[in-house]
């Protein structure tokens, strides 16, 4: 087990290992304890990993220490483990690896925007990223872009209120979803069904888990709840 | 605003084959409005959809009323999304009975055409 904590340090928590699970009933294992800090990744690894029978496991583990990059998508930190301490290496052991992270905190994603054409692009280029960082998938985050773009397409053509022609767009963790919510100054335009802005309602729906409107006299705000497939949380 | 949006148009024997590519959204439609109507008014037409990654509900519209005109022309009108297509969950909202005709691919969408 190597514990690759967020700040740099690589820590091994088991260097005697043991027995492989299940082979002998009566087989003692040491239980290693760390604190896991948010955006620590422990790995768990059989020795076909780390030993082979040209290099010591010594060397396999310094190599693991470093192919590993916290920071990394746990898919792309697995592959590169995998691939530089087995490259195209024909292997005689079988070998398993699981990653598992505690996901960083996230900062709330809070952005204002002019009433413009050009905010539509900003806003997909910031909440994409930050949706990935909150643990959507890739098809989570597309989704979810899109279903905002459409609530600020929305205030773009309804916003009323000239003294303040922007719009604030703000993303929370919740719970194993993601809660975006989009607040104008303006009044929501009742949808005309087979409008443009009647199917841009019909996509925000279908495209999040919970589609909530608030008109308020000073403005509306489309709260888009999505819940996560597997929330890492 | 730079527009990421191509068209791209192939004849084909019985069709033409009108390739989108890039993003189809209220930033972009104006800019293939008129090419896309001119074309469906000239016969079958086959809109693939493949390469484009991201689609909105003005796009959305721009396609219903691409497929309204070549209805009233005569033409008749398919579209090609593939399966894996990042704006096929887009396209299935906003269209679950598929009255734009969609298809897995140019084969498949040519294939109503004819019938």
């Amino acid at each position: 087990m190597l514990l690759a904590r967020a700040h740099g340090r690589r820590e091994l928590l088991d260097e005697e290992g043991g027995l492989p699970l299940g082979v002998d009933p009566d087989a003692r294992y040491r239980t290693a304890a760390a604190d896991l800090e948010p955006g620590d990744v422990l790995l768990l690894y059989t020795d076909g990993l780390v030993e082979s029978r040209d290099r010591p496991i010594e060397h396999g583990i310094e190599r693991l220490k470093e192919a590993v990059d916290p920071s990394n998508d746990l898919e792309v930190l697995l592959n590169a483990a995998v691939e530089r301490l087995l490259g195209e290496e024909a292997r005689s052991d079988d070998t398993a690896v699981v990653a598992v992270r505690l996901p960083a905190r996230l900062a709330p994603l809070e952005l204002e925007l002019p009433l413009t054409l050009p905010s539509l692009v900003e806003l997909r280029e910031t909440l994409g990223p930050w949706l990935r960082r909150a643990g959507a998938n890739e098809a989570e985050a597309r989704e979810l872009v899109v279903a905002t773009w459409e609530a600020v397409a929305n205030s773009l053509e309804h916003a009323q209120d000239p003294s303040e022609p922007r719009v604030r767009v703000r993303g929370r963790r919740l719970n194993g979803g993601i809660t975006v919510s989009v607040a104008d100054s303006g009044r929501w335009r009742e949808p005309v069904p087979a409008a443009d802005r009647g199917l841009g309602l019909e996509l925000m729906r279908g495209l999040v888990t919970e589609l909530e409107i608030d008109r308020g006299r000073r403005g509306t705000t489309v709260h888009l709840k999505r819940a996560l497939e597997a929330s890492e949380t | 605003v730079n527009l990421p949006l191509r068209l791209e148009v192939s004849p084909r024997s019985t069709y033409s084959l009108a390739a989108l590519e890039g993003e189809i959204t209220l930033l972009s439609t104006d800019a293939v409005r008129e090419e896309l109507h001119r074309l469906a008014e000239n016969g079958g037409l086959v809109l693939d959809l493949s390469g484009l990654d991201f689609l909105d509900s003005a796009g959305v519209h721009l396609l219903f009323k691409t497929a309204r005109t070549a209805r009233e022309h005569g033409s008749s009108f398919a579209l090609v999304c593939p399966d894996g297509s990042p704006i096929r969950r887009v396209l299935q909202i906003a269209d679950p009975a598929n009255t734009l005709s969609a298809h897995p691919s140019e084969a498949a969408a040519a294939e109503t055409l004819a019938t």
